[in-house]
């Protein structure tokens, strides 16, 4: 938790003043990137990497799957190898169910021929999978400071290491209220002083907002992701470009660093993505009592 | 050190050769005094003195003073400051002679208005260039958003100078970064000059005299910054009765009170000036909104005291302050600054001026939304500095600046975190910055002959950082390699500047001159911002053992000509701006609460050049003037942009400006502005990539875009209620800023839509659509 709190302040004080509109631009095409996305965890299941082509930024289609690619897992002990899911889908499974194990070091290696020049280029990235945070409970209770809103209180430990990074999910009835990266809940309890959380608010729920609402007998799930330092740096800078630049708080637009690398072949490949290997743990609560206005 | 001594030692002798007619000209008399308003008593800077017959003359200085050297005889001088009645003084000079001056404002009041406050002709004899001055009466003629008058959105209008973003007091000179322009308030520096983000300035224009902004060309007297310096002198208060000047606006009001104290030796002035925005905040529909607080405030306070007429004391002072608070969070920030002055007169050619100067900048964060995650910051800075300036009115050809600078810098970087016994956040405390700047100024103006006039003159800057007491990291490759402690207190780095200012004037006639000159300035302090405006929330950082000082090297020349009996000036300017040793921050910097921020900076260089076309009408019915710049402004820094030159974020090459005052009747007046902008560098996406559901933009080049253009038309009207010869007298004025309602991005973001999420849009967000406004002003 780094204090971005801050910010909140003098940002709404600059939305006082203002109005949007929609505004036609026109940017050119850039070079095409080869995207290479994904994870595993410590949840057994059938893990994936997605491949794909980077699109124009106005683009109105998914981007387009890379087939083809030579994909595995390995850690010093073990090789998974990951096929594609569906023909052209650039989805790439686990070719068995497999679960992560916390501090293990796990590389991704991608072998394909991107540029078509009939020359296979290769491209690894590791990440070690960190120790879960564990969540003992959640609760939920009216907000005393915000109108309108209903804290997740979290009960649990946080990993006894200097410095966690985590990512709060919560879903209502098994229904994501932050499935996309804008929505993400991006925490480092760099500046905590306990590991051991009681009662600690870590969501705050619109009940003016229609998919936020809670009513008795709702089910919210409340899931911890213990994340590497450098995907909380990737999706950190990524949840940047996609909210926008303030001009009076943010910097320059920039690109994201992957780190993902190129190790064989011929020509240098734009290459965007990540990969990470990250922990869960998760708690779900019965709602007690009507809270949607 | 060795080296400094030679070259200042070099330049005095080399004045001395210059001037060797000290030695051969025959006896010289001194005529020395001030010159003042002759309704209030406030000093008049920049008023002339000139002796027609010797076509000889000079100019008072900051403080009202002038010294002219002539040979024994019989002259008539003329004093003379635009908007005022010439005084034509019969002088018999047979000994030195101290002659104290008062000029009476023009009797024709259409005629009192007056966009510049020099004599008629200076645009074309002064020998500084690259300088604008506005008084606070063209200030406040201006249009102005909600109706507060402001010097800094004034400046914004002339050539050179544009807003860092819409709306702004922020401001670009010459293609240079917001944070290198040097803004001193009666010579206390301004850190942070806005309020409310930067919608207005911290300087209430009832207690300004003179605004000054050197774009180039600085004196030797300063330093500091690269870009430029703005000059803001209070006024001293009116010497010869209680006098009032206010106004109640849509936001604000404002009330000035100054006058004599027990005598016409000793004024006073009192300026205040509060918002209430909070009152429409009370109509909100939400709750929160409604129990919120919302203000400003600023007072200005002087006391000036004429112990005898050799010697004079000004006390100054400045407290403003912004507050913001909702239930559970809240941000204050605000400035403070005090001078003490003393003007001493050691003989009727030598002019002393010391200063004591404080200044400080805080800011504070609170908030409160669960009492374990209650937190608070709050960061300070402050500094305290000495000066002693002299000027030596050598001879009629000679006039000679020396003095020194003491600056002790003390940067409270950030302290905070966890408030209240159950925040679980820990506490966190930036390490503290301390330094001390020291400078050393030599400069001489000389006139070789009538039409030559050459300045010429040398700064020499000791910035020294001083031990916190705890460890100092040494960077290389933006990495720590090594750290060394040392005992709090100790100097423990070093760095030096020398700077040359170099100017010339070429007098071709009364009418017209050509101009040039060369300056080097350096910056030993910096906004950790890589924002395209600034906020309150930015905390400065010093130079040090892995920041080396920003230098500048500017070149400058034009051409001034005067037209119809000088009622129009105009001028062209072109120059070439070339820095090194550049600070500008990595892709994805975190400046806010970083204890390795230095980690973050990334160095480089610049330079930027352009042309500069100022017409301007000075008097009459009709005033204003029209300015047209073009510019570029370009950067190379390390790891930025594939270390490729990339267009600065000031980069906007066509700045047109129109300023038109008309009186159309005693009764009424009417006002316009017209600006407009080539569009902001801006890096727009050149594709996209998946992750969690967004797309993710991927760039090209830095800086490669640009918004839409920006323009906008403000006006206003001022119908005069006085009635004659009551004392009261007051006006109301009514504005509408943006007048035909352009929308102008103030941002650009990009945005997915909810139907189908595989298409992105951009959308703008604009400020300031048609805002109209009323202020009622009087004075008394």
């Amino acid at each position: 938790m780094k204090l971005k709190a801050i910010y909140i302040i003098p940002a709404l004080l600059c939305l006082l003043f203002s109005c949007t509109a929609r505004i036609d631009i026109s940017t050119k095409a850039g070079k095409e990137h080869l995207v290479i996305y994904g994870y595993l965890t410590d949840e057994l299941g059938y893990h994936y990497i997605k491949i794909t082509r980077s699109t124009g930024y106005f683009a109105t289609e998914a981007p387009e799957g890379v087939s083809g690619a030579d994909v595995k897992i390995s850690t010093p002990t073990t090789v998974i190898h990951l096929y594609e899911y569906e023909p052209k889908s650039g989805m790439y499974i686990m070719e068995r169910m497999y679960q992560g194990i916390e501090g293990e070091e796990y590389t991704l290696d991608v072998s394909l021929d991107f540029n078509n020049d009939g020359e296979m280029e290769r491209y690894t990235a590791s990440s070690q999978l960190p120790f879960a945070a564990r969540v003992d409970s959640i609760d939920v209770q009216k907000s005393d400071a915000l109108n309108h809103r209903v804290e997740v209180l979290l009960y649990g430990q946080l990993p006894d290491s200097d410095e966690n990074h985590f990512i709060f999910q919560i879903s209502r009835n098994n229904q994501s209220l932050d499935d996309s990266l804008s929505k993400f809940s991006l925490i480092s309890d760099k500046y905590l002083t306990e590991k051991v959380i009681n009662r600690l608010p870590v969501y705050f729920l619109d009940q003016e907002e229609e998919e936020e609402k809670l009513y008795k007998g709702d089910i919210l799930e409340l899931k911890v992701k213990t994340i590497t330092k450098e995907y909380y740096t990737f999706l950190s800078d990524a949840q940047d470009e996609v909210w926008g630049k303030i001009p009076i708080f943010s910097g320059p637009p920039a690109n994201i660093k992957t780190n993902i690398t190129q190790v064989e072949g011929e020509n240098e490949i734009p290459l965007v993505g990540f990969f990470t290997a990250y922990s869960g743990d998760a708690k779900s609560v019965l709602v007690q009592e009507d809270y949607g206005e | 050190m060795y080296f400094f001594k030679l070259i200042v030692l070099s330049l005095f002798l080399l004045s001395l050769l210059f001037t060797g007619e000290l030695f051969a000209q025959n006896k010289r008399y001194t005529v020395s005094g001030t010159i003042k308003d002759g309704t209030s008593g406030e000093d008049l800077i920049g008023a002339t003195v000139y002796v027609k017959s010797l076509k000889s003359g000079t100019a008072t200085n900051t403080y009202g003073f002038y010294s002219l050297s002539l040979p024994p005889g019989k002259y008539e001088v003329i004093y003379a400051y635009l908007g005022y009645t010439d005084q034509i003084f019969p002088l018999e000079l047979s000994k030195d002679q101290t002659i104290h001056i008062k000029l009476k404002p023009a009797a024709s009041q259409l005629e009192e208005v007056v966009v510049s406050a020099e004599r008629a002709n200076a645009n074309v004899t002064r020998t500084e260039m690259s300088v604008e001055k506005l008084s606070g009466k063209t200030i406040k003629l201006i249009p102005a958003l909600m109706g507060e008058v402001d010097v800094i959105k004034a400046i914004q209008l002339l050539p050179g100078v544009q807003a860092a973003s819409e709306g702004t007091t922020g401001f670009s000179v010459r293609g240079g970064s917001y944070d290198q322009n040097l803004i001193l308030l009666d010579e206390a520096t301004v850190y942070n000059a806005s309020h409310l983000m930067g919608f207005f300035s911290v300087f209430n224009n009832d207690a300004v005299k003179d605004v000054k902004l050197y774009k180039g060309d600085i004196p030797a007297t300063f330093g500091g910054r690269l870009s430029s310096l703005l000059d803001i002198r209070s006024r001293d208060g009116n010497t010869q009765r209680l006098s009032g000047t206010g106004g109640i606006g849509l936001i604000s009001s404002r009330l000035t009170l100054e006058g004599p104290l027990f005598s016409e030796k000793a004024t006073f002035l009192l300026s205040g000036r509060r918002t209430y925005a909070d009152i429409f905040l009370a109509l909100a529909n939400d709750a929160d909104l409604r129990s919120s607080s919302l203000y400003f405030y600023d007072m200005n306070l002087k006391f000036n005291y004429s112990i005898n007429d050799n010697n004079r004391i000004y006390a100054a002072g400045y407290l403003g302050r912004d507050f913001f608070g909702m239930k559970h969070a809240e941000m204050g920030f605000g400035n403070k600054t005090f001078t003490l002055r003393w003007n001493h007169i050691f003989s009727p050619k030598l002019f002393s001026n010391f200063t004591l100067i404080g200044s400080y900048y805080d800011y504070k964060l609170k908030t409160n939304f669960n009492e374990q995650l209650s937190e608070e910051w709050k960061s300070k800075m402050e500094d305290y500095g000495f000066k002693a300036d002299f000027s030596y009115h050598l001879n009629p050809s000679n006039n000679i600046k020396f003095g020194y600078n003491l600056v002790y810098h003390k940067f409270m970087t950030g302290e905070g975190g966890g408030s209240g016994e159950e925040s679980i956040l820990d506490r966190i405390y930036l390490p503290n910055e301390y330094a001390m700047e020291q400078s050393l100024y030599l400069s001489n103006e000389m006139k070789i002959k009538n039409r030559l006039t050459l300045k010429y003159g040398l700064r020499y800057t000791l910035f020294q950082n001083i031990s916190n007491g705890e460890e100092i990291d040494f960077l290389e490759n933006y990495n720590v390699a090594y750290s060394e402690q040392h005992k709090k207190g100790k100097f423990y780095h070093s760095q030096y500047s020398i700077e040359p200012r170099i100017g010339a004037l070429y007098q071709l006639d009364d009418r017209s001159s050509l101009k040039g000159s060369y300056s080097r300035t350096t910056q030993f302090i910096q906004l950790a911002s890589n924002s395209a405006a600034g906020s309150p929330l930015d905390v400065w950082f010093q130079a040090s053992q892995n920041v080396k000082p920003q230098h500048c090297d500017q070149f400058a020349l034009g051409y001034f000509r005067n037209f119809s009996n000088n009622k129009y000036e105009f001028s062209i300017e072109a120059y070439y701006k070339k820095m090194k040793d550049l600070v500008d921050f990595k892709d994805h910097a975190d400046l806010m609460i970083n204890e390795d921020m230095e980690q973050e900076l990334r160095f480089g260089k610049g330079k930027s050049y352009g042309l500069e076309l100022m017409l301007r009408k000075n008097s009459g019915r009709l005033n204003g003037w029209i300015s047209y710049t073009y510019s570029k402004s370009e950067r190379k820094v390390d790891e930025i942009n594939n270390n490729e030159w990339y267009r600065s974020p000031f980069d906007k090459p066509v700045n047109i400006s129109i300023v038109a005052n008309y009186e159309l009747t005693p009764k009424w007046t009417i006002s316009g502005n017209w600006v407009f902008a080539s569009g902001t560098p801006v890096t727009y996406p050149v594709g996209r990539f998946q992750v969690e559901n967004n797309y993710v933009p991927i760039y090209a080049g830095r800086n490669e875009n640009r918004y839409p253009s920006y323009h906008r038309l403000d006006l206003s009207a001022t119908v005069n209620l006085s009635k004659p010869g009551k004392r009261l007298k007051h006006d109301l004025n009514i504005s509408v800023y943006n007048a035909y309602g352009r929308k102008n991005p103030w941002m650009i973001y990009f945005q997915q839509e909810d139907e189908r999420p595989d298409t992105s849009y951009a959308e703008m967000i604009y400020l300031f659509s048609f805002v109209p406004s009323v202020t009622w002003n009087f004075t008394f």
